[in-house]
């Protein structure tokens, strides 16, 4: 008892002698962190600068030892130049494909969320609980059966085959109507089918999160709207949906990236070169088949990966804030 | 207000006519050919939506229908259809449907030895027609009994054939008329520049008997080859004298050394096999020495996956947090950033640093003169695959660290300074329990997230390397497992097995969800106490 209370005394000294001095253990500490953190960004950025470098060697390869040796544009030009690997394309078809299942995903999500935040009827519970079970199954691990009801969808609605004929023939209307069998069509290989699937995983969890928030929002606001002569659309429309405008962009962000990002199921649902997502696309430079392009694979994901990282950093803090705690992308 | 009223009913009425019109199309579709199960419920759906519409009972749930019915068509379906093929044996062998196999026998013919064998003569009205239909073929068989038969006609004697035909020409030497009706008698000639066409197009068929045609001037009868007995199931095939039985969605008989044979050729259907796809993981030798070896290394790549990133993570976070970092907000943006890029890229981009020529590879080599294989070795491989996930996760780890590092209260550390505890004192006793308390069901979603990493597998190693005998590879996981077994290719198909593991999948992803929710429940209720 004593040498305990004796030791105490001891450490309490040392620890007043550490404030009161500049401690160099303090400032060993600081340099010793700070070495930490340049190890650790160097890490995190040595496959990025390899990107960069590879993106301007013309030399297509990442075994290089010296990097930046050559600097030119070539790879950039010769992307948007082969016929055989239309990457703008590929490009296009990602933007299509994820804007449409973003935009799905939101107008779904904000009613269904809207009316379970204020509704209450019988099967609310049933219905919020059964949601959030099932969106705990990730769909990939469903693919066998999405890949042959899809399928069976395009041979229920043969629209690639209408849209084939129809384009076949030069006059305007079928060229139009051709277009447009092919905007419809959801069968294997088609970007509509693409689109069903990722709004059909996407939805509940998006509507569990964005029902969270429309329970922050008072609801003396609807029911002063509808006092005032509204009804429950106008309601929602004009005073409540302006309001988790902050929501809705995070969630659209997160899905646009989230779809962006999607390589398996892209790579498993979508076999022609003309449908390719840019996921699946750059994949080809690589995939040596027809050689390894490296050149060609870092220039397209920089034109690919920079504004998407550039949307994550954005919403990065709503991530960890925990508004969104659990939304792992990938 | 009342024409409002009117004009949304119309608009619901034209917008259900043509989901109803879709859907009944889908129903018709899906239920005869694919799936009549999923036919009928896409049918209860489409009633359901339109009650949902027309009435203004079920006016709330017009808000949720789309979403639940999106939901119900896109998720619950699969993971429904899933469970029900664990129960089965589909896969190669038993990809058709019955029908579909049967219907198929049923068009088998062969030439049995004692099968009629006839003279033959054809007649057409153009001798270049390219469709089979526009031919009459005469035929005279052994007895000198003759007969008239076309592909829409089928096979009539002498006596009737002017009655079926039209006029019969006069008979040459050979005993062939020169006309039947529109059709001239081809020459041979001709009939030899046809004889390719002829054969492989002329196969009349009447009843258990079909004529086809040998040469310009033959043609035999066949007989069908198959006797399908639906009563007990038999299969005869008449050209082998083999009696086949329905077993497990397949003819199979069993030859004299006890060896179960299946018919070759015709495929078979799926059926149900009870709980065997289940059974087999834990009793067939040959499936659960790879088995047991993948789920192994799955909880171990996802437990070292989330303890390797949770390291790194909290190492950067805690530097970070000390207040006398410079720069503190760039070192966190270039920490942060490789979440920010699509993870896809990032593991090709490693994948091309680490293969034999790559930056990293060549590197090592330098440094210690053997250059590693990360690819064909397998500790290495695992090696890889985890160093590379550390990359991609400490940041998400991080992130979630810095803020459960601010909300440890900060006298809790002042306090333990007083009495004399060490900085890895501190760091034990206090840092480590309460982040854990903060950041735990982030740690067991990350946990179950890598348990069903299937994209760093697959664009890493395709779980190899592999054994050329085995369907999973010495990297795979347990989803990467499933999609090697349905879609794998050298190794044959079998949904059934890879839905039994997709069901094992679901249970465990199923049980650390409702452990994770439980704790974040629990853990709600300690900040609401205190």
């Amino acid at each position: 008892m004593a040498s305990t209370s004796a030791s105490l005394a001891g450490t309490k000294a040392r620890a007043r002698v550490g404030s009161n001095q500049v401690d160099p253990n303090k400032r060993l500490g600081q340099i010793a962190r700070i070495l930490i953190l340049i190890f650790g960004c160097l890490y995190a950025l040595f496959p990025m600068v390899i990107i960069v470098s590879a993106a301007l060697d013309p030399s297509n390869t990442v075994s290089s030892q010296d990097l930046f040796r050559r600097v030119t544009l070539d790879n950039f030009t010769q992307l948007f130049n082969d016929p055989t690997r239309p990457f703008a394309r590929w490009l296009a078809n990602s933007v299509y494909v994820s804007g449409i299942s973003t935009f799905i995903t939101l107008v779904i999500c904000t009613f269904a969320a809207y009316s379970l935040s204020r509704f209450r009827f019988k099967g609310r519970r049933f219905t919020m609980v059964t949601v959030l079970v099932i969106q705990v199954f990730p769909n990939l691990l469903a693919i066998v059966a999405l890949y042959l009801f899809l399928q069976n969808l395009g041979q229920v609605f043969p629209l690639k085959e209408a849209g084939d004929r129809l384009l076949a023939d030069p006059s305007f209307i079928n060229q139009f109507l051709g277009r447009l069998a092919y905007l419809f069509n959801v069968g294997l290989d088609s970007h509509g089918g693409l689109i069903l699937i990722y709004c059909g995983g996407a939805i509940g969890f998006n509507t569990y999160l964005m029902k969270g928030y429309f329970d922050t929002v008072p609801r003396d606001l609807d029911e002063s709207a509808m006092v005032d002569g509204a009804n429950q659309l106008q309601t929602f429309l004009q005073i409540i949906l302006p309001l988790v405008r902050p929501i809705i962009a995070v969630i659209a962000v997160l899905s646009f990236i989230g779809t962006f990002s999607d390589f398996l199921l892209a790579r498993i649902l979508l076999k022609d070169t003309e449908v390719y997502t840019f996921a699946v696309g750059i994949s080809v430079f690589i995939d040596g088949q027809y050689g390894k392009y490296w050149g060609l694979f870092a220039a397209a994901a920089l034109i690919g990966a920079i504004p998407i990282a550039i949307m994550y950093l954005l919403v990065q803090r709503q991530i960890t804030s925990g508004l969104t705690a659990g939304a792992v992308k990938g | 207000m009342a024409s409002l009223s009117t004009r949304s009913i119309i608009f619901r009425l034209v917008a259900l006519l043509i989901i109803d019109a879709f859907a009944l199309n889908l129903v018709i579709g899906i239920g005869t050919s694919f799936s009549p199960l999923l036919g009928i419920a896409i049918l209860v759906g489409t009633v359901i939506i339109n009650f949902v519409y027309l009435f203004d009972r079920f006016y709330v749930w017009r808000w949720t229908a789309p979403g639940l019915a999106l939901m119900a068509l896109m998720v619950v379906y699969p993971l429904v259809n899933t469970v029900l093929v664990s129960f089965t044996n589909y896969g190669d062998g038993h990809l058709g449907n019955k029908e579909q196999v049967l219907a198929e026998l049923d068009r088998q013919f062969y030439k049995p030895a004692e099968g009629a064998r006839y003279r033959a003569a054809f007649y057409a009205k153009d001798a270049t027609s390219q469709d089979a239909k526009t031919f009459t073929v005469w035929l005279i068989d052994a007895n000198g009994k003759a007969f008239a038969a076309s592909l829409d006609k089928g096979i009539v004697p002498e006596e009737g054939a002017a009655a079926a035909f039209g006029t019969i020409g006069t008979k040459n030497a050979n005993g062939f008329p020169d006309a039947i009706g529109e059709g001239r008698l081809l020459n041979p000639g001709q009939a030899l520049q046809r004889v390719q066409f002829l054969t492989n197009n002329i196969r009349i068929t009447s009843g258990d008997r079909q004529i086809r045609v040998d040469g310009i001037s033959a043609a035999s009868e066949q007989t069908k080859r198959f006797a399908y007995d639906p009563a007990n199931g038999t299969l005869l095939d008449r050209e082998s004298n083999i009696t086949y039985t329905e077993e497990r969605g397949a003819f199979v008989t069993t030859k004299e050394n006890g060896e179960k044979v299946s018919l070759l050729g015709f495929g078979g259907w799926p059926v149900f096999i009870g709980l065997e796809n289940f059974t087999r993981a834990a009793t067939s030798p040959n499936v659960r020495g790879p088995f047991l070896g993948v789920l192994l290394w799955t909880v171990a790549f996802a437990l070292g996956s989330v303890f390797t990133t949770f390291a790194l993570g909290l190492m950067f976070a805690i530097v970070l947090n000390s207040s006398d970092i410079p720069l503190r907000g760039v070192f966190r943006t270039i920490l942060v950033l490789p979440y920010a890029l699509p993870a896809f890229i990032s593991i090709l981009v490693w994948r091309g640093l680490l293969q034999p020529d790559g930056i990293v590879t060549n590197a090592i080599q330098g440094l210690t003169g053997t250059q590693p294989q990360w690819f064909d070795n397998a500790t290495l491989a695992k090696i890889a695959i985890l160093g590379v996930n550390l990359w991609l996760g400490y940041p998400y780890m991080m992130l979630i660290s810095m803020g459960a590092l601010q909300s440890i209260p900060g006298d809790l550390y002042e306090a333990a300074t007083i009495d004399g505890a060490g900085y890895w004192q501190q760091f034990r006793s206090i840092t480590i329990p309460l982040l854990l308390v903060t950041t735990g069901p982030l740690l067991i979603g990350s946990f179950a997230f890598n348990f069903n990493n299937f994209a760093i597998i697959e664009l890493m190693t395709k779980g190899g390397p592999r054994n050329p005998a085995d369907v999973a590879g010495q990297t795979d996981i347990l989803i990467s497992y499933t999609y090697r077994l349905a879609f794998g290719g050298t190794k044959g198909i079998d949904y059934g097995f890879a839905s039994a593991i997709t069901i094992f999948i679901f249970v465990i992803v199923a049980a650390v969800t409702i452990y994770n929710n439980r704790l974040s429940r629990r853990l709600e209720t300690i900040y609401s106490n205190g």
